[in-house]
């Protein structure tokens, strides 16, 4: 059996195209501190969905499109109507519009019996990926001719495709707008750009790439396709094109690998397949966790070994000065009470030598950097004091955490302060 | 609901106890699991938490569904209340403290991380409840019901159940609103009057977590978020005092569970949840059009009243500083600046004159003793403001007309005697 068949070619296609489409527009969501908008829409799609189908009576997509449409922004307008006239705050505007719209949805679902279609609550929360599974595939890749394939493709991809390639053309055509809008609404604003229409338009499309997507995967996964790969990409990188960029790869591999999930958890117990679009949002979340963790940039582990490192590194250098300070004298020296780990490093640099087991004499090198540590300490107190203004006799201990920072390019300007006059000696 | 009259007749039994005694049950736990709702969703909603409600909600799913699996293999054969509610908190605890940790994290925001949290546990649910449904061939249709909510499923010892926290959880959140309103309102100055804000916050969200899951049963996890705050959202319009609008909240919720349980179990084939959170909806929508003050009528009357009582002390300021009576068509002039039009001038004058400040001889306007003196009052009023932003605001001259323009109108009697004794000025003239 091969593990990628042919027959779940168009679900997997489904799945990419959603993410990625949503993904494209979750990187601004999440940049704007949107997110939730995203949430709230992909639960107020059901009453659009649901109404539309009863007024129309019919599933003829044009009409569920426009029903949903409708519905987001709706929901859009009717928050901004609580939070401006009911002065309701936006978190809990948010809250009751979509909830409530909801619970309309749910209820209009009962009372028009639409239960026998398959427009059951479950569908909206779940989604029919399964649906889209192509029952007459040929047995392997290879013997897909190409007539076939086009009379088999579903009709959500089609409507899936043209919501991807919306999405990219706005994100194309509008992103300078959206970066400006997104990292500096008050410049965009003096510059002559309305972050209301911006804001408006990226809504529009956040609610068509929600409708287009929620039939084939359900709400659910729509704000996970929103989020969570945007999310992930922001922990790799700092530059807008390349968060998208990122998160879009990230939405591919997502999008892929947890649908194969679907298929390939089962066989471990012989069960039938998982439901993907829950197999996709949990792999998706996974993705997350392990970048929070382990992201080379803003992974918690990186930044923990880099602190861990810091930390080391100003022991050494407590250690080499306090050497120094006291007169290189190493007899009378507490060596005991100084963590070994410390000292190790300390001699592993080269700065410190041991002369007999337990003592320690400064290197010429240890020498130097315990001077240079100095100065760079001297320096601060003179800033402290002549330029942040701080009392002369509270400098000393802000002075002592600075004096393992600074560059090149910070003791430039220090040096100049420490020509005006040089800090009295009993400061030290 | 074929027959009105029948459905009515129904509806009236069930809302007054007398259909019997499931009903009766079921209105009792939703009331006052709606009351408890209310009073602890005010505290989620004031520390403007009312969205983690939501990722609560949603990240009970996985230990519900867990919960259930681990209560066959017990030996259970159907979904039974108590592993599904404690798995349910427990991972309701989860999510909880998964969003907590991730806010930590510089990289990802509050809204971002509530939409993680919840996509993904409801996401894990979903996966397990797809491998109860195809691998585990048991009863499973009771887990359904804790989706959407079906409060007629639940036995006599649920609802005790229910009732019994729910009314214990109002309780003691109201007995302790003063260090939670503390938190809730200003958590640094709750703390430098000795209260440990960590400890309160986590009592509070506690509270809410073990509404939200007892609630899950009878409104269902995707709507237990609805439960929570839109009393408080409705509570918030009629009162600003905390105790009242715990107690507004309280009674929103409780009568939401009492009427929609009551519909929903007169109308066929309708699930609780929805029903309750949409008699809480309208109750809501009620209040923010009706609500003295707050409400859009009432809010929006009022600022009419104002700009009507701004433009007429306009009027009188122009006639002042143009001294003397002036003919129809002068007003137009008079009032040109404005840029009020001619039907508008129509109206204030009349108004004015219906006040007895303007009045109108031989088809002349002009001031009536009282017009003038509440015209120097306001004149008065107008250059003591500019005088104020000169002299001790260091707002440039020519800037000064616009915004003396907008707070004219409101300053108090106190402010001007203020003004007045700050700019060493004799009282009135």
């Amino acid at each position: 059996m091969s593990l990628i068949p042919a027959l779940d070619l168009f679900p997997l296609f489904a799945s990419v195209l959603v993410l990625v489409g949503c993904t494209l527009l979750g990187n601004f969501l999440i940049l704007r501190r949107q997110s939730l908008m995203g949430d709230a829409l992909s639960h107020t799609v059901l009453p659009g969905v649901v109404g539309a189908y009863l007024v129309f009576g019919s599933r003829d997509p044009f009409g569920l499109f426009l029903g949903a449409l409708i519905a987001g922004l709706l929901t859009v307008a009717s928050i901004e109507a609580l939070r401006r006239y009911g002065r309701i705050e936006s978190n809990t505007a948010m809250g009751v519009v979509f909830s409530i719209a909801f619970a309309v949805g749910v209820i209009l679902i009962r009372v028009g019996h639409t239960d026998h279609v398959d427009l059951d609550p479950n569908c909206v929360l779940y989604g029919q990926l399964e649906l889209m599974v192509w029952f007459d595939a040929p047995a392997s890749f290879f013997d897909i001719d190409s007539t076939n394939f086009f009379y088999a493709v579903p009709s959500s991809i089609w409507s899936l495709l043209i919501m991807v390639l919306l999405v990219a053309i706005f994100v194309v055509v509008f992103f300078k707008e959206l970066r400006l809008v997104s990292f500096d609404p008050g410049l965009a604003h003096t510059l002559g750009f309305s972050s209301g229409v911006v804001n408006i338009l990226l809504m529009l499309l956040v609610s068509v790439a929600t409708v287009a997507s929620f039939e084939a995967v359900g709400s659910v996964l729509v704000i996970a396709a929103l989020l969570v790969p945007a999310s992930t990409a922001r922990l790799f990188t700092d530059r807008l094109k390349s968060q998208i960029l990122v998160s879009v790869l990230v939405a591919f591999g997502c999008a892929v690998l947890g649908y194969l999930l679907s298929t390939w958890i089962p066989l471990l117990w012989q069960g039938e397949s998982l439901k993907a679009s829950g197999t996709i949002t949990v792999f998706s979340g996974f993705v997350f966790a392990v970048s929070l963790f382990f992201s080379p940039r803003h992974g918690y582990w990186t930044q923990r070994i880099r602190a861990r490192q810091l930390a080391d590194q100003v022991a050494v250098e407590d250690v080499v000065v306090l050497l120094h300070t006291s007169h290189e004298t190493s007899t009378s020296f507490p060596w005991s009470t100084i963590d070994p780990r410390v000292l190790g490093l300390a001699t592993q640099q080269g700065l410190i030598q041991s002369t007999t087991p337990g003592q320690y004499l400064l290197s010429d090198v240890g020498r130097s950097v315990a001077l240079e540590v100095q100065g760079r300490r001297n320096r601060w107190l003179v800033y402290l004091v002549n330029e942040v203004g701080l009392a002369p006799d509270h400098a000393p201990g802000t002075a002592e955490h600075l004096e393992h920072f600074g560059d090149d390019l910070l003791q430039k300007p220090s040096d100049t302060f420490g020509k005006r006059s040089s800090p009295p000696g009993d400061f030290l | 609901m074929d027959d009105p009259v029948n459905f009515w007749l129904d509806f009236w039994n069930v809302l007054t106890l007398q259909s019997g005694y499931n009903a009766t049950l079921v209105i009792l736990g939703t009331t006052s699991l709606g009351f408890a709702s209310g009073i602890v969703g005010t505290f989620a909603v004031l520390r403007r938490r009312a969205l983690m409600a939501d990722a609560l909600g949603h990240a009970t799913l996985p230990g519900v569904v867990g919960g259930f699996l681990i209560s066959l293999i017990f030996g259970a054969t159907g979904p039974e209340i108590l592993p599904l509610l404690v798995g349910g908190a427990c991972s309701g605890f989860l999510g909880i403290w998964a969003v907590q940790c991730l806010v930590r994290h510089p990289r990802v925001r509050e809204d971002a991380a509530i939409g993680l949290v919840l996509s993904t546990f409801f996401g894990l649910g979903i996966v397990l409840l797809s491998v109860v449904q195809t691998s585990v061939s048991t009863q499973t249709a009771g887990l359904d019901s804790y989706i959407y909510g079906q409060a007629s499923s639940m036995t006599r010892v649920d609802v005790l159940t229910l009732a019994g926290i729910s009314v214990l959880v109002g309780l003691i959140s109201i007995l302790l609103r003063n260090p939670f309103g503390q938190v809730c309102f200003d958590a640094d100055f709750a703390a430098t009057t000795g209260w440990s804000v960590d400890r309160i916050d986590l009592l509070m969200m506690g509270l809410v977590a073990v509404v939200c899951v007892v609630g899950i049963p009878a409104v269902g996890l995707m709507l237990v978020v609805a439960f929570l705050i839109v009393p408080c959202a409705a509570g918030r319009l009629w009162s600003t005092r905390l105790f009242d609008v715990l107690m507004i909240s309280g009674l929103i919720g409780g009568i939401s569970g009492w009427f929609g349980a009551a519909l929903s179990s007169s109308l066929p084939n309708l699930p609780t949840g929805p029903v309750i959170v949409l008699v809480a909806g309208a109750i809501f929508l009620l209040s923010l059009f009706l609500a003295p003050r707050r409400g859009i009528i009432s809010s929006q009357w009022s600022a009419y009243r104002r700009n009507q009582r701004i433009a007429e002390d306009h009027a009188l300021e122009h006639f002042i500083d143009h001294e003397d009576s002036v003919s129809t068509d002068g007003l137009i002039k008079l009032f040109s600046v404005r840029g009020w039009s001619a039907r508008k001038i129509n109206r204030l004058m009349r108004r004015l004159q219906a006040k007895h400040f303007v009045e109108f001889s031989s088809s002349v306007w002009s001031l009536t003793p009282t017009g003038r003196s509440r015209g120097l009052t306001i004149q008065r009023n107008h250059r003591l403001w500019t005088q104020y932003l000169i002299s001790h605001a260091d707002v440039a001259a020519n800037h000064v007309d616009w915004s003396v323009d907008q707070v004219e109108h409101v300053l108090s009697e106190d402010l001007v005697a203020q003004l007045e004794d700050q700019l060493q000025l004799g009282s009135t003239p």
